[in-house]
């Protein structure tokens, strides 16, 4: 005998998926309420950290526009961390713990756990960078407010898929390593706030500011952002705001489609390496 | 469907009698032909290749409790890692609840779970409760089912106390309850069981065979594949075992039958000071010496015997009496589990496993 | 007495020898390398862009080379002072080593500070590349004389020893908050960044801070090991005390937090012991 629940079901993965996400979802959204100091780890304290670049700019006499760069990109720091923390290094941190083989074994799809994993990032994270935007605007008295509110609040969601989509992108790739991963992310961390102008306009860093903002949402979002807050003359804006859109539309597609891509390719590698399986590397 | 009731004095399930099982590729829970799995360790020139399996062959009728014993390092764990698609085999095919485990594992994925032993139980922060709800999510099981298994569960595995209590504050043997009830939440065709009951403690390792037992007997076409070293659990609970070690299955039958293979003659465990010569008890007609056990604290050792009646163990005690020596204890049994496992594989899982912890303090 | 020593020392200088592996061995020599060097060369590459947007003078501007100085030494903070509490959670909850380590003889403060050596070694590594770059590359001069690097080595492990007190009441709390254990480290140093001077002077900082700042052993550091690299006047707040006066400043706040360090770890381990804390896994 053979019982199939499945067999005429052809909605069945996509609730499965929507019920996998949402699940995983839970664990950081809800959870997460049970042990409130991580407000204090995760919000309070890094956004502290953030003021020091601001003093730097004072130390320096700086235009005050400066301290607004740096507000604006701690704001996103937080999401970039966000997404190399708790989405990039995700996979391997389940390994170690030993859920992922659960995962594995469970018939939703990778890419739906992703999802999940974003969603409450994304939940938790906006704490963070909402606290530094209100510590900006109160402590420094940054001015914060976009001329065209609605297109800055697109070009932020649009950054947003596109950064978590390159979050999965790195959750793929690492699924199969061991140790290093959490090196790699680490050397990630101040390499990529050098690269995607999170403290100083991109147009600063020259041909490398043009490299960045054709392959770095980060750098993209930003600079578009900090155009609709400043202006492109203050913001020393690098592309007008409308390419920079149009660069981060087609970027959420290619980096999705690069994460599934490679989400399949690295499980089959780990399938027929066994690093799938091997904890403590 | 021909049933019979099998005479296991602790299971009271009715289980389908092996010989009429469909063990054929499409009609099986579980088959695999030729499963080799090579596994390369280290880089460069020192890189090694350890070969986990040398050519599994295995059939799982739909409603068997099938074992897989062998001692650690046999290869259960990567046979149950290639059958619930965590791993590719080197070569070899693999069919779960009927699909091809190696191209649609999506298809098997739906229809199994598998529980690891030991106490990883998800993530500390959710409750026990909430727990059991996620890990039904990834199955999709809707959330009014999910919760009602959630609690038949709790109940029936003795989490019930400890329902909205954090998974971190849960001593180990709660943990692993959790862990063991998480792979029944999704209401799977196949569940497979590695090294379920390691480590737990007695109530917990009973609670869980119970709890097998009931689940197995609910309904017919349910199918547990478990990994053990226990020889009493698989003794206990399955309905034909196999017996693996160093990457082969050497032998597959239901535990009577493993038995009826050993053959008819009477176990005797003679215990004797340690040193005592034993080379002429072999000697001695209607009389094999199986093994010796090492020495222990009490300055003894075990001879295993097998004898065809009482004259030939009497001519074993009458060789001891001429040469004086002391018997310390003498007992006698049916063939075990245990002895057919030595005289399959050769030698006792302790001292396989007693090898192995010395080989790999002796690596260190 | 010299028997029970060596015997002191073995743990530690195991727990040493893991704390290299552990650091070292999951790469190649280069990529570990371009690893080590990443971070505090990209975080002076940001001050030196910054920098440079701003005022657009040389890099020999003592403005600069204050804060340069500042942010390559910080990098005892991220990788000892970090170490130690990762170390922390690390074990407990990736090796699950933790409970094994707390049983043995030896006691948990032996092992980090052993596990941290490595930290400390590829610290002055790093340190000494960024100020090398900042030689090589961006022009600065320092006065690289006998009494100056003998002073400079004997600073830097006093230095090191506050950094590693500091971090030893981290651990502590990775112990205790073990579920932020994770997120702590990296939260921490950031506060720090901010309160010791590193990259500005503390004069700016609200006075609220200040006190703040100067009970740390890392701002009394940064301001002598500037002034042996020849930077001085970076703050008016660190400004008062003479060289001498600074150093017997620098080995008072240094010796206050050592002892507290050890005082606290102790007092925060027995609270994780009581609760039953040393196994926990906490991931979500």
């Amino acid at each position: 005998m053979n019982r199939d629940r499945y067999a005429d079901d052809r909605l069945e993965p996509l609730r499965t998926n929507l019920r996998a996400a949402w699940a995983r979802a839970y664990v950081r959204i809800f959870a997460a309420s049970r042990e409130p100091s991580w407000i204090l780890f995760e919000t309070i304290m890094p956004v502290l950290g953030m003021f020091a670049y601001v003093y730097v700019y004072r130390a320096l006499g700086a235009p005050r526009e400066f301290e607004t760069f740096v507000v604006m990109g701690g704001v996103m720091m937080a999401y970039w961390l966000a997404v190399l923390w708790s989405m990039g290094t995700q996979w391997f941190f389940e390994k170690q713990e030993g859920n992922l083989e659960y995962y594995l074994v469970a018939p939703c799809s990778r890419m739906a756990i992703l999802a999940g994993m974003a969603l409450g990032g994304v939940v938790m994270t906006s704490m963070r960078a909402g606290l530094s935007l209100v510590a900006g605007v109160l402590l420094f008295r940054t001015n914060l407010m976009p001329g065209e509110p609605w297109l800055a609040l697109g070009v932020f969601l649009l950054t947003l898929g596109s950064l978590y989509a390159l979050g999965m992108c790195l959750a793929s790739l690492f699924l199969m390593y061991g140790r290093e991963v959490w090196h790699v992310s680490n050397a990630l961390a101040e390499p990529m706030y050098l690269v995607n102008g999170l403290y100083f306009p991109l147009k600063a860093l020259g041909p490398w500011g043009f490299a960045a903002i054709s392959t770095l949402p980060l750098a993209i979002g930003l600079d578009a952002m900090r155009q609709l807050v400043l202006g492109p003359v203050l913001a020393r804006g690098l592309l007008p705001v409308g390419t920079e859109v149009a660069l981060l539309a087609a970027s959420l597609p290619v980096n999705l489609g690069l994460a599934v891509w490679l989400l399949a390719r690295s499980e089959r590698i780990g399938k027929r390496t066994g690093a799938l399986i091997l904890r403590h590397q | 469907m021909d049933l019979d009731v099998m005479h296991e004095p602790t299971s009271h399930r009715v289980t389908t009698a092996p010989e009429t099982l469909d063990l054929s590729r499409e009609g099986a829970a579980v088959w695999a032909s030729g499963l080799t799995r090579s596994f390369v360790s280290g880089r460069g020139r020192s890189a090694k290749t350890v070969h986990a399996l040398s050519g599994v062959d295995l059939g799982i009728g739909r409603g068997e409790l099938f074992g897989v014993l062998g001692p650690n390092g046999a290869g259960k764990t990567t046979t149950m890692k290639i059958l619930t698609t965590l791993l590719f085999p080197t070569t070899g095919e693999v069919r779960v609840a009927g699909f091809d485990a190696i191209a649609k594992p999506r298809d098997v994925r739906r229809r199994i779970s598998l529980v690891s032993g030991g106490d990883n139980a998800g993530y500390g922060i959710l409750t026990v409760r909430e727990s059991l709800w996620m890990f039904s999510q990834f199955y999709g099981v809707p959330s009014k089912l999910a919760r009602e298994r959630g609690e038949e569960l709790l109940d029936r595995l003795g989490l019930r106390e400890k329902a909205d209590e954090r998974v971190n504050r849960l001593s180990t043997g709660f943990k692993q309850r959790l862990n063991f009830a998480r792979g029944f939440v999704s209401d799977p065709e196949i569940v497979f069981l590695d090294e379920p009951t390691l480590g737990l403690d007695v109530e917990s390792a009973r609670n869980i065979r119970g709890f097998l037992r009931e689940w197995m007997a609910a309904e017919r076409t349910r199918t547990v594949v478990l990994t053990t070293h226990y020889m009493a659990e698989a003794d206990e609970l399955c309905d034909r075992i196999a017996i693996i070690d160093r990457g082969r299955i050497l032998a597959t039958d239901t535990p009577q039958g493993l038995r009826a293979r050993v053959s008819a003659d009477r176990r005797v465990v003679i215990e004797l000071e340690t040193g005592t010569p034993v080379d002429a008890l072999a000697r001695v007609p209607g009389v094999r010496l199986l093994r010796t056990t090492p020495p222990g604290e009490r300055g003894t050792f075990g001879v295993h015997l097998a004898v065809t009646d009482g004259r030939a163990l009497r001519g074993a005690l009458d060789v001891l009496g001429v040469e004086g020596r002391t018997i310390h204890n003498l007992s006698t049994h049916d063939p075990s589990l245990e002895d057919v496992f030595v005289a399959i594989v050769g030698r006792g899982l302790e001292e396989i496993e007693a090898d192995e912890a010395k080989r790999r303090a002796e690596g260190a | 007495m010299a028997l029970r020593l060596e015997e002191r020392l073995r743990p530690v200088r195991a727990a040493a020898h893991l704390g290299f592996q552990i650091e070292t061995n999951w790469s190649d020599p280069l990529v570990f390398l371009v690893y080590a060097l990443a971070r505090p060369l990209a975080t002076s590459l940001i001050l030196l862009v910054m920098f440079k947007v701003v005022i657009g003078g040389a890099t020999t501007d003592p403005r600069f080379v204050a804060l340069y100085v500042g942010n390559a030494l910080y990098t005892y903070v991220l990788l000892l002072l970090v170490g130690l509490s990762w170390a922390i959670f690390e074990d407990r909850e990736q090796y699950r080593m933790l409970k094994y380590v707390a049983v043995a003889p030896m006691g948990l403060v032996s092992y980090l500070l052993g596990r941290s050596w490595a930290k400390f070694v590829l610290a002055t590594v790093s340190a000494s590349v960024v100020l090398g770059f900042g030689v090589g590359a961006l022009g600065m001069r320092f006065p690289f004389t006998l009494p100056s690097v003998a002073l400079g080595l004997g600073v830097t492990l006093v230095g090191a020893a506050g950094v590693a007190a500091v971090g030893l009441v981290l651990a502590g709390c990775a112990l205790v908050f073990a579920r932020q254990s994770m997120t702590m480290n990296e939260a921490t140093a950031s506060v720090l960044y901010l309160l010791c001077g590193v990259v500005f002077p503390p004069d700016l900082m609200p006075r609220l801070l200040h006190p703040v700042a100067l009970a740390l052993p890392m701002t009394w550091w940064l301001e002598a090991s500037r002034r042996i690299l020849g930077v001085r006047g970076f703050s008016t707040l660190l400004a008062q005390p003479g060289d001498a006066a600074l150093g017997a400043v620098l080995l008072a706040v240094t010796a206050a937090w050592v002892v507290g360090g050890f005082v606290v770890f102790a007092l925060l381990e027995r609270r994780a012991r009581s609760n039953g804390l040393l196994d926990i896994t906490t991931a979500w």
